[in-house]
């Protein structure tokens, strides 16, 4: 017997009120749990984005006396880079090539101490002097209307890619006309409004000067050790007490954020009971009222195994056409979420979307328990005689 | 279809029933057999062991010289396929597959019938129990007469050597009762077996064999002129 010969049966017997009535159950439940395991998902990566931003990862200390001294901090197991504190801030500047609503845009530019955090979306990378890379939802405005990006107004990658800012130094008044060479995806909570270039640019633009206190400039005389993973800041620290410093940390992260992800877990759990619950009663019922159709099948001729495929490929189109429709729901959950919700704290890029990997372990399981339950319930139908099947 | 000591015991709580008891008989091709006897004398429990629906608590039953008391479940489920066609009284059609498509039933598992053969089989036979014009209808538009031999034309679908029917004619009216012995009499006489447990007199009319239960043993067999 082939698929078509399964189907030739299944197109008659399919659709009926109970498998419509499950479809739809099954599909509110699924859904449930996708945006679930979705929201866990982006509450947990948010929390690896956090405590993974360079911020978390860098150490200050007091700038070493002698190179010597200098080389053997950079030689600490799991130090990535060992700079100037003035690269750890960033310099937010007026923009008047990006213009809105009579505002001029305002552009963080930071320097790219370590390309391995970033992403080109669009373009290339920053190569050769006065190039700069944006941010993919790039948007110079967010600041001057309290933080909210008025009427959904980003630059799209292609439209800035190639455009030029005017930039005036902060050390010699000089200014600098930068290109926007790409743009970025980034792994750590850049803003919306931010810009990376080199380093050596950065050097021109930016003052030694931090800030003023009355008559007397601060300038910047300590050092940034970034560490390669945040976990390993501990250690760095401990190396960097050894050698005589007195690290500390440039910003600690509240632990609080992550039990968050609690609350869409113990969710996620009921919704799976009970999802479990409706499977199995309704893949029993539905066996039971089908005895009678089964005895008929047993009595021309058909083999237990034939029976159980039959059930089976009838059971998982049920639990698929449910998956499709859970699936729809969710993208046009997450497209809400993400334009009206997120929208508002769009300061930086962050998106609920399906977690692919976890969905796919979640509908193989979803899978596995109907090709289960259905063998469970065949095999106690099949313990009775065909006559017996017969009079249900 | 040979059967020899043939018994069918219940047991309900503490007492035992014997359903059939030492039945011995053999039934051949090109005969019409009528099976008869009163309520509870053991009539439907022999034909559903005959026709491989239930199995005998104890006793030797050979079909087409195997013993299928040592068969497995698979292997019961071939032979009912190809070599039996079974009626029953309550008619058990699929309520949700239309007439042609009830026919075809035992034919998807047949190998031997071509996939393009089937449906235009199934036409054949539903012309057959002359029916062939309520093809596309449901169970639910035909009457019991109608179902039963759209139930007939099932039976035949594989063209078994056996046809078996358990009261095919309980539920009908004399004209449709006619229809199906005349069927049933037509193709014992074209070669094959066919048993019919039935209280209908009419049935003695088209038998060669009567066969008569009492007490789950058989009490009386005649040929009949």
């Amino acid at each position: 017997m082939n698929l078509s010969d399964y189907f030739f049966i299944l197109k008659r017997k399919i659709i009926n009120k109970r498998n419509i009535i499950f479809i739809i159950i099954l599909s509110i439940l699924v859904t449930i749990i996708l945006l679930c395991i979705s929201i866990m998902y982006f509450v947990n990566s948010t929390y690896n984005m956090l405590i993974n931003d360079i911020d978390n990862r860098t150490l200050i200390i007091s700038k070493p006396a002698t190179e010597e001294e200098y080389q053997h901090i950079e030689d600490i197991k799991h130090v990535l880079l060992v700079t100037s504190n003035k690269y750890s801030d960033g310099l937010s500047v007026d923009v008047k090539e990006f213009k809105y609503d009579g505002k001029e845009g305002i552009v963080t530019l930071e320097p790219l101490l370590i390309p391995a955090d970033l992403e080109i979306k669009e373009g290339k990378s920053i190569t050769n002097e006065l190039e700069v890379v944006c941010h993919s939802h790039f948007n110079p405005f967010f600041n001057q209307f309290n933080y909210t990006p008025v009427n959904n107004f980003f630059y799209k990658d292609k439209e800035i890619i190639g455009k030029e800012f005017n930039v005036q130094s902060r050390n010699t008044k000089d200014v600098y006309s930068f290109k926007i060479v790409g743009t970025f995806i980034s792994h750590n909570l850049s803003t919306i409004d931010t810009c990376y270039m080199s380093i050596n640019d950065f050097d021109k633009i930016k003052s030694n000067i931090a800030a003023l206190s009355g008559d007397t400039p601060i300038y910047y005389n300590d050092l940034m050790v970034v560490v390669d993973d945040v976990t390993n800041l501990e250690t760095v620290k401990q190396e960097l007490t050894n050698l005589g410093y007195f690290p500390f940390s440039a910003y600690t992260l509240d632990d609080s954020y992550k039990y968050m992800v609690t609350i869409p877990l113990f969710i996620c759990l009921i919704i799976s009971i009970i999802t479990f619950n409706i499977l199995y009663n309704f893949l029993n019922k539905k066996i039971k009222y089908q005895v009678k159709s089964l005895g008929i099948l047993k009595c021309v001729g058909y083999k237990n195994k034939v029976i159980f495929k039959y059930e089976v490929l009838e059971n998982l189109i049920l639990l698929i056409i449910s998956i499709i429709i859970s699936f729809i729901i969710s993208f046009i959950s997450f497209l809400i979420m993400n334009n009206v919700f997120l929208l508002e704290y769009k300061q930086v890029t962050l998106s609920i979307h399906l977690p692919y990997i976890y969905v796919l372990f979640f509908l193989i399981g979803l899978i596995l328990l109907v090709i289960f339950l259905t063998y469970y319930f065949l095999k106690k139908i099949f313990n009775f005689s065909i006559q017996e099947l017969l009079n249900d | 279809m040979h059967v020899e000591n043939l018994e069918k015991l219940y047991k309900m709580a503490e007492k035992e029933i014997y359903a059939l008891k030492d039945f011995t008989y053999t039934f051949t091709k090109g005969k019409f057999y009528a099976i008869t006897g009163h309520s509870g004398s053991g009539k439907s429990t022999l034909i559903r062991i005959l026709g491989l629906i239930d199995r005998p608590s104890k006793g030797n039953y050979l079909f087409n010289n195997q013993d299928v008391t040592k068969l497995n479940d698979d292997e019961l489920s071939d032979i009912r396929n190809k070599e039996i066609g079974f009626i029953f009284q309550e008619f058990y059609l699929e309520s949700e597959m239309k007439a042609y498509e009830n026919v075809m039933l035992p034919m998807l598992i047949n190998p031997e019938i071509n996939k393009d053969e089937r449906e235009q089989r199934a036409l054949q036979l539903l012309e057959l129990v002359q029916l062939k014009e309520r093809a596309n209808h449901f169970p639910k538009q035909l009457s019991g007469g109608e179902q039963q031999r759209i139930c007939l034309a099932r039976a035949l679908a594989n063209n078994p050597n056996y046809i078996l029917a358990d009261e095919p004619t309980g539920n009908l009216d004399t004209a449709n009762e006619e229809i199906v012995f005349n069927i049933l009499k037509k193709l014992s006489t074209e070669g094959k077996c066919v048993i019919v447990v039935s209280h209908s007199k009419y049935v003695l009319k088209y038998a060669d064999y009567v066969l008569n239960l009492k007490d789950g043993k058989l009490e009386q067999s005649n040929e009949l002129k």
